[in-house]
């Protein structure tokens, strides 16, 4: 097998490894960890509006929430199968994991403390409007007041100070003796509004944590970390697809070298198959000629051997006692004087050991005396077989 | 200015609330429509429309379609004694499909004898919950599943246990392999059970059906209920697909209401909840009435009348669907 035959299986695996290469095959795995991501902000985002609609009362139940927080521990899911394989990335989606878990416990939180909210805020202007409605002169009435104002002020401000300030207000309106009529409306009032007094500041706080999105840092992390990962898996699939395209060129080069040197062996055969059909013909004819045919016979040989090798001039000279000679010239084309009887001479200066002249061209020839009688001849080219 | 008059005329305050920061508007604004819902306890839904699209109760979906031989073969392993240790326990020991989806017990005993913690909750509409048990200490199923198989006081055993069982028999190997192409593997039972699990959902109920535009499905007491139910504030932790079972609580917020731990528990679900008692996680309520009474106090504070009890209990009656076209019904004691 030639080198270049043996090189075509290399080049053919080196093909295919840098075709596989070349699709950058982790380019899936990257589209999908960046859906994941964006289905997680998307879904982030629904779940900060949702919680807001709740604050406000606009939200029916807590069932959004949940299937929210389902399909981002889902997408979470889906990035922690994604990023199996690679500890760097997994790291990353495990610190994320641990981020987006504290907005899940927030948002419980939230659901806890909104739902106990929404019932003592409503039990509390009931309670605050009633105790005042009933009798504007009872002793009652400034310090329900007063804790009113001040419960108003904790909605908007959840500050120390104005929890400082309903805690005052309560503290007030729990040391006051109480009408026997009133005295259950005025305990159910101190209970709910002591109540409003822990998760007015606690429910605002974990609100702000929660739309803080304690988990859009570490999201931002693996965000870049799968970018710039990305980027450098196209690069390195661009420079693969310039490989491929190199290796592509060598191939086709290698291809086309084995199919000239194809070409050039089958004309070969082609031709050498001709001559020795030529040569079973003119044997034959010979074998089958009577003696005074013979000499016609070996002209017409000297015309059909220079036919094929495109020669201009042929002769067979027999030497001996007496020496015979045939030859045979192109029309229009002569021996040069004195030959091909000169050719006896020269062959046993050119001849190799096994009796055989080759000169394909006679100007390439080592100057010197050879080509200077050749040239004299008006040889371009000599071919001649001597048999001593 | 007293807070009667601000909540009188809401519209006055969003030009204050607007130019306060955004999240202590957010609790205003709460502060107003909450306060809003509560002073309007009377206002009727119109017949006409389908009152679902207001409330803030849903209907049940039906169950999700499920592959048939799943589950077939789920069904069969829910009763299938092999799931437990000595072949003594199923899971429909606790959990009887064919009355409430669990016992009539208040506690159960564990195989070591002593009495279990927490009383058994339905299975019915269990998919639809954010999460399971009291503690709400699982959140898929699965996990649910394989650890009932693994807890000691339950199943006592494993998924490799159970599988060793299972693959002896041919007959659950071929289901397993019609099922799922394979034999019995731990996914593959947990799919299986949990898939079954999936399609115990209870619709139907007369509450649903008014709310699905039946107006006829509930009488005037019924409504009146329902009214209370919300007006009192139930409906805060009592909503959703499930009536409940989608957020934590603490339990005794203004008195006590179970002594034992834990103090916060996931919001059990109201569904077919006429058929499910005792109530609490102790099991410590034997009566629908005693229970609302009980809640209405440590939860609310309030303490409500005999009729309000019952108006209340005649709404919560009305949660009770179907399962396979029969109606939920209490467990044999």
């Amino acid at each position: 097998m030639s080198p270049a035959a043996a090189a075509i299986p290399i080049l053919l695996l080196a093909l295919s490894w840098l075709a596989f290469r070349a699709v950058d095959p982790e380019a899936e795995r990257f589209d999908r960890a960046l859906k994941a991501l964006d289905r997680f902000t998307l879904m982030e985002i629904a779940l900060h509006r949702d919680v807001l609609s709740a604050c406000a009362g606009m939200l029916r139940n807590y069932d959004p929430l949940v299937r929210e927080l389902n399909a981002l521990r889902d997408a979470l899911g889906r990035l922690r199968d994604n990023a199996a394989g690679d500890t760097e990335e997994a790291a990353a989606v495990d610190r994320f994991a641990a981020a987006a878990a504290r907005q899940d416990e927030l948002t419980e939180q939230f659901k806890s403390g909104n739902a106990l909210l929404q019932n003592s805020l409503a039990y509390f202007r009931l309670l605050s409007a009633g105790l005042s409605a009933s009798d504007r002169s009872s002793p009652l009435v400034p310090g329900v007041s007063a804790l009113t104002a001040a419960m108003l002020q904790l909605t908007y401000d959840t500050s120390a100070a104005a929890a400082r300030e309903v805690a005052e207000r309560l503290s007030g309106l729990a040391s006051q003796s109480l009408p026997t009529d009133a005295a259950a409306s005025v305990h159910a009032l101190l209970a709910h509004a002591g109540l409003l007094h822990d998760l007015l500041p606690a429910t605002d706080g974990v609100l702000r944590a929660l739309l803080a999105a304690p988990s859009q840092a570490e999201l931002k992390t693996l965000r870049t970390m799968i970018l710039e990962r990305q980027a450098q898996s196209r690069a390195t699939a661009r420079e693969f697809r310039f490989l491929l395209y190199a290796a592509s060129l060598v191939l086709l080069g290698v291809l086309a070298h084995l199919g000239l040197r194809l070409r050039a062996r089958a004309l070969a055969l082609r031709r050498r198959a001709a001559f020795e059909h030529l040569i079973a013909g003119i044997s034959t004819r010979l074998i089958d000629a009577r003696a005074h045919e013979i000499g016609g016979q070996i002209d017409l040989a000297l015309a059909e051997l220079a036919a094929i090798f495109d020669a201009d001039r042929a002769y067979l000279i027999v030497s001996g006692y007496l020496t015979r000679s045939h030859s045979w010239c192109k029309e229009g084309i002569a021996f040069p004087p004195n030959w091909p009887d000169r050719a006896l001479a020269l062959a046993t200066d050119f001849a190799n050991t096994e009796g055989v002249i080759h000169v394909p061209n006679i100007d390439r020839l080592p100057d010197g005396a050879n080509k200077d009688v050749l040239a004299a001849a008006g040889l371009r080219g000599w071919a001649c077989v001597s048999k001593f | 200015m007293g807070l009667a008059a601000l909540f009188d005329a809401p519209g006055a305050l969003k030009p204050l609330i607007h130019s306060l920061p955004f999240v202590p508007g957010c609790l205003a604004l709460l502060f107003v429509i909450a306060v809003t819902v509560g002073a309007a306890p009377k206002s009727q839904i119109p017949s006409s429309q389908s009152p679902a699209a207001q409330e803030p109760i849903t209907p049940i979906p039906p169950a999700p379609d499920a592959d048939p031989w799943k589950l077939a073969l789920g069904e069969r392993l829910f009763a299938d004694p092999r799931l437990s240790h000595d072949g003594t326990l199923t899971c429909s020991s606790c959990h009887d499909v064919h009355s409430n989806g669990a016992d009539s017990k208040r506690l159960r005993t564990a195989r070591d004898g002593s009495v279990m913690t927490f009383n058994i909750p339905t299975v019915f509409n269990a998919a639809l919950s954010f999460r399971l048990n009291w503690e709400g200490n699982f959140c898929t199923l699965e996990d649910h599943t394989e650890s009932s198989l693994e807890n000691a006081a339950n199943l006592a055993t494993n998924a490799d246990e159970v599988l060793k069982k299972l693959d002896a028999d041919p007959e659950v190997v071929r289901q397993f392999t019609q099922a799922f192409g394979r034999p019995p593997d731990r996914t593959s039972l947990l799919d299986a059970i949990t898939t079954y699990e999936r399609s115990l959902l209870t619709p139907g109920s007369r509450f649903d059906r008014w709310l699905s535009g039946d107006p006829a499905a509930l009488s005037a007491e019924e409504r009146d209920g329902y009214q209370l139910f919300k007006s009192i504030g139930c409906i805060s932790c009592h909503q959703g697909v499930n009536v409940g079972g989608n957020l934590f609580e603490r339990q005794g917020i203004f008195h006590t209401l179970v002594s034992p731990p834990p103090d916060i528990v996931r919001v059990p679900s109201l569904r077919n909840v006429a058929a499910t008692p005792p109530y609490f996680h102790d099991g410590s309520a034997p009566a629908l009435d005693e229970a609302v009474r009980r809640m209405a106090n440590a939860q609310l504070d309030q303490a409500l009348s005999d009729q309000q009890i019952k108006a209340i209990v005649a709404f919560l009656n009305t949660l009770t669907g179907t399962y396979r076209g029969a109606p939920v019904t209490a467990a044999s004691p």
